[in-house]
């Protein structure tokens, strides 16, 4: 079929902006599989999909947001979307297309960089040398087997063993938010099925499991790490992780805080940063 | 009939052919510019994607789309239970007991805009979009996509019968704002964002 050319919309959604460096790894990765990246998110492309309480409201921001991809491409070239977050990529498909006349298409980044296997491979030359559990969903699998994408990617890094996790419910662990003690349940099935196998790394999918996962960093001497850290890390670049530091009792730099409004840090941020893990939230019955 | 299912496209030409042809763009790049339909069979090639085409718009907004597709669903949808035996959330609801013929009859009756029972307003606000539920479905071939069914009886039990209470937090976007200066440099806020 047609593709527009090299020239790409990056989708990274609302709740990536925790997760400023596994944009720009993405991105890197995209770049360097041959496309000209031109990244989107926030509240300006928000897909809606968090909106059911507002159909109109979420029915405006759908339109709105196509009609900023329709605009990059026809103005800019970039006739190919591509997602990371499951949650914009199947509303986008089920709900926003429908209503809206889409002039681009959309794939997924594990998919897209699963099929550039061959220029991504060469790449991963710097052994990782680590013993991986794959946490994954069994959501989303409906419009992209991003559980085998992400395996196939990982296989390709020298010295890294893959480990596939059980799969839990939904697509993935913000998902599992709103149901009393399931997303406790996924978090306590994976640490236990890491155990069990002896690993040093779960390795998370999308953003919502990693934000989830991040506070356990450490515990059991098992990591954290995102799939696109993985590769960078096999790429020799070094994959920083501000949110799971914060997470883990570290803070923003405080120049960073003043610069994003010290109250509202404080009042908006620092409470999630300081919430329980959902290992323990499951053991003192809390609701996540 | 709906068919809801975005369609699957995959292209994947041999690695060679994708060089030969990229040659051939260095070699004339000026004729080839002059016939997109060659120009479309390079770009494959040389970026082999599975694309999710999107399906054509079939209504003027997405609200117009799910008003319509609400009873388009409902109608073929034989209240046979199977989705719900699917969904892995019924366990942690406690709800396998339930009844899933009068479950489901719920879920059609919401996505008509009648109220739904009990325990299918317990199983539709707990959809965690596992999918499970699509696959089960004996209609999905006459193109009933028994999540977007669900996801649509939810909204209605949100919004038209409101038996679901609405949790709006107006703090999501402001601590995604908080997150992205906290991180971004004034470059990315002004392109990304």
């Amino acid at each position: 079929m047609a593709l527009g050319g090299h020239r790409i919309t990056f989708w990274f959604g609302c709740n990536m902006l925790r997760h400023a460096e596994m944009i720009r790894l993405s991105i890197m990765l995209l770049e360097r599989a041959g496309y000209d990246v031109s990244a989107a998110g926030g509240a300006a492309y928000c897909c809606g999909t968090a909106h059911d309480h507002q159909p109109r409201g979420a029915s405006n921001m759908a339109a709105r947001t196509v009609a900023r991809f329709n605009d990059a491409a026809e103005k800019d070239g970039r006739s190919t979307v591509v997602t990371w977050c499951p949650s914009c990529h199947m509303h986008m498909a089920d709900i926003m297309a429908p209503g809206n006349s889409a002039a681009f298409d959309v794939i997924h980044i594990a998919e897209l960089l699963a099929d550039c296997a061959d220029r991504i491979a060469p790449l991963l030359k710097a052994p990782v040398k680590r013993r991986v559990l794959l946490h994954r969903h069994v959501g989303f699998a409906t419009h992209v087997p991003v559980n085998d994408r992400v395996v196939g990617l990982l296989s390709h890094i020298p010295g890294l063993e893959l480990v596939e996790g059980p799969a839990h419910p939904g697509h993935m662990c913000s998902a599992l938010a709103a149901v009393p003690g399931a997303l406790a349940t996924a978090a306590h099935d994976t640490w236990r099925a890491a155990v069990a196998n002896k690993v040093d790394t779960v390795c998370t999918i999308f953003h919502s499991c990693h934000r989830e996962l991040s506070a356990l960093d450490g515990k059991d001497d098992v990591r954290i790490r995102n799939w696109v850290q993985l590769l960078a890390e096999a790429m020799g670049i070094d994959a920083s992780d501000a949110y799971l530091g914060w997470r883990k009792g570290g803070a923003p730099d405080i120049a960073a805080i003043e610069r994003a409004d010290q109250s509202r840090y404080h009042a908006l941020v620092e409470p999630e940063l300081r919430k329980p893990p959902p290992l323990m939230a499951a053991a003192h019955g809390m609701v996540e | 009939m709906l068919n809801l299912t975005p369609p699957r496209h995959t292209s994947t030409l041999p690695i060679a052919v994708a060089r030969v042809r990229l040659d051939l763009i260095q070699w004339s790049a000026v004729v080839i510019r002059q016939n997109q339909r060659l120009l479309d069979q390079i770009a494959d090639a040389a970026h082999p994607l599975k694309m999710g085409k999107l399906q054509a718009a079939r209504a003027e907004t997405t609200e117009a789309f799910l008003a319509e597709a609400g009873p388009e669903l409902a109608a073929l949808c034989t209240a046979c239970g199977a989705c719900f035996n699917a969904c892995p959330m019924v366990d942690h609801l406690g709800l396998r007991a339930s009844d899933p013929k009068s479950t489901t009859d719920g879920l059609r009756r919401l996505a008509i805009g009648e109220a739904g029972h009990a325990d299918t307003i317990s199983w539709v606000s707990a959809c965690t979009k596992s999918g499970l539920c699509v696959a089960a479905c004996p209609e999905r071939s006459a193109g009933l996509d028994a999540m977007l069914l669900v996801r649509i009886a939810k909204q209605r039990a949100l919004n038209d019968t409101r038996q679901l209470p609405v949790k709006q937090d107006p703090t999501y976007f402001p601590r995604l704002k908080v997150y992205a200066q906290l991180q971004l440099s004034e470059e990315e806020l002004a392109k990304w964002l």
